[in-house]
């Protein structure tokens, strides 16, 4: 753990507000992300977002040091997410139609064409990862993400190792198979 | 998993993706590079994790803030927070509630009928203290001890006593005692000590003993007499933007306040709060100087508690997080 979050660690832990606030912001964006990819859409990522801060929040002084701060949050967070998204039973099935998960997209063609190409990937890798079932996805998300390794993945989501190995090839395969499909029908036939 | 949406299980991609993660064994590495296809894969998976690994746009820094700030106020090194919850486990289930009118109404009609029917006769004393003996412990509480009891057969007396009973059990229904559920179950808190002051609440009425209200809920007798007195008791409609609801003597008079809006029925939309929040409110301070750490859309009240105004936030997991308007921080009393 870096010297400046230890210090913020043990001053949050202590009741400093300022320095849980510091660590909250200092991992938003990365907390944001994985609820965001493991939810694909924007109103469930912001509700299990400020469900994984207020986690963290609570159990801040449950926090004893033996890794990084941001590995734990992000586990933490991750967990969060996962609890909040399942209570929710919002994800989209598996294997939908075509036509209906189109029905579905909050963002139509000729929008995403008004939008970046960032914006619009985002979207379109948001889609693909919802097809795949969670137990593939989150192992993505938190290794192409967070950088964790197989590990950490194991110890966040409470399966072994070569479980998370095998689960990563496995999604990544699909994944690959789904947006080379989309690739094929989305592309647009004047450019 | 047999998902039809997943291939099968590839020992090449595996082998691949652990490449690309950096967990191959050094035997895996080495077939990897020796093979054009093997690394071809790789390449299309580090693409892919590359459009993975791409931050999702976050949302905005006003949402953000809020989303920290309420993080902050329920965190486990902060003293100050108020929890709704808090104020819930102190009481019984809403539902029990009617129990308790119910009860009043049968107090009543057990007082008031004998008095009807004999309204002339003498012996009125006797029939208070029948009354009493079928309507159990609740009369000899209300009227008994000042009319039946003492063996009085004077009409006069009892014609004291009735009203007294009435009044009571009216008190019991909209007295803050009423609201709470033990009253009608006579689960009577054990550490109901503070009944004893309530000159209508002695000895086993479970009525009024309830009243006692247990423990540190600051009596109840307190808490609820703002919430009485500020909040409808019908179900309320969907408000524009937050509601106010009025100056309380103490924190948690305000929780119990909420706490009796919230089991009204009193569904806060976040969207229609999203619409209403440029409303009007009770201290006109959401247009300007607003607290850069708070979320209108987030706020469901405003309160005053003492000197101090708030913010009352809706928060996850029914929640209820105070903020001093004039500091923007969680509320310290």
């Amino acid at each position: 753990m870096r010297g400046s979050d230890q210090e913020l660690v043990r001053a949050a832990q202590a009741g400093d507000q300022r320095a849980l606030d510091a660590l909250l912001r200092a991992n938003y964006d990365r907390i944001y992300a994985v609820c965001r990819r493991l939810a694909g859409n924007e109103a469930d990522a912001m509700d299990a977002t400020q469900e994984a801060l207020i986690t963290i929040a609570k159990r801040i002084d449950r926090f004893d040091g033996r890794s990084a701060f941001s590995t734990w949050a992000y586990r933490v967070a991750t967990n969060a997410c996962l609890d909040e998204l399942r209570r929710r039973k919002r994800r989209p099935t598996p294997g939908l139609p075509e036509h209906e998960r189109a029905e579905d997209e909050a963002v139509d063609s000729s929008t995403q064409r008004a939008l970046g190409d960032a914006v619009t990937d985002s979207l379109v890798i948001d889609d693909a990862l919802q097809q795949l079932p969670e137990e593939f996805r989150a192992p993505v998300v938190l290794r192409d993400l967070l950088g964790m390794d197989y590990a950490e993945i194991g110890a966040t989501l409470d399966i072994k190792p070569g479980t998370v190995r095998s689960r990563i090839a496995r999604g990544r395969a699909a994944l690959a198979a789904i947006l080379g499909n989309q690739n094929g029908e989305h592309e647009r036939p004047n450019d | 998993m047999n998902d039809p949406l997943l291939p099968p299980p590839s020992p090449d991609d595996e082998v691949v993706s652990a490449y690309l993660d950096g967990e191959a064994t050094d035997a895996e590495i080495a077939r990897v590079e020796a093979s054009p296809e093997l690394l071809a894969r790789v390449e299309e998976f580090r693409a892919l994790d590359a459009r993975i690994a791409a931050t999702p746009a976050t949302a905005t820094d006003e949402r953000r803030d809020a989303m920290i700030a309420a993080a902050l106020a329920a965190s486990s090194t902060s003293p100050k927070v108020s929890s709704i919850e808090t104020a819930r486990s102190k009481r019984q289930p809403f539902y029990t509630r009617p129990l308790v009118a119910v009860a009043a109404v049968l107090l009543l009609a057990l007082v008031a009928t004998p008095i009807l029917l004999r309204s002339g006769d003498s012996d009125v004393g006797d029939a208070a203290t029948s009354a009493s003996d079928d309507g159990g412990e609740a009369f000899d509480e209300a009227a008994g001890d000042d009319a039946g009891d003492d063996g009085s057969d004077d009409g006069a007396a009892m014609e004291e006593a009735a009203p007294q009973a009435a009044a009571d059990a009216e008190s019991a229904e909209t007295s803050p005692a009423a609201d709470d559920p033990d009253a009608a179950g006579a689960a009577m808190s054990e550490d109901d000590g503070s009944a004893e002051g309530d000159g209508s609440a002695e000895d086993g009425d479970a009525m009024a003993e309830d009243d006692a209200m247990s423990e540190d809920d600051g009596g109840a007798a307190d808490d609820d007499a703002p919430a009485d007195s500020t909040v409808p008791t019908a179900p309320l409609a969907q408000p524009d933007g937050p509601i106010d609801l009025g100056e309380f003597d103490d924190l948690d008079s305000l929780i119990t306040a909420y706490d009796d809006l919230v089991t009204r029925n009193f569904a806060f939309d976040t969207s229609a709060r999203l619409k209403g929040a440029n409303s009007d409110t009770a201290f006109g301070a959401l247009e300007d100087g607003f607290c850069p750490d708070i979320d209108r859309a987030l706020i469901t009240a405003t309160a005053a508690v003492g000197d101090a105004r708030l913010w009352v936030i809706d928060g996850p997991d029914a929640e209820a997080l105070f903020f001093d308007i004039d500091t923007c921080l969680p509320f310290a009393p």
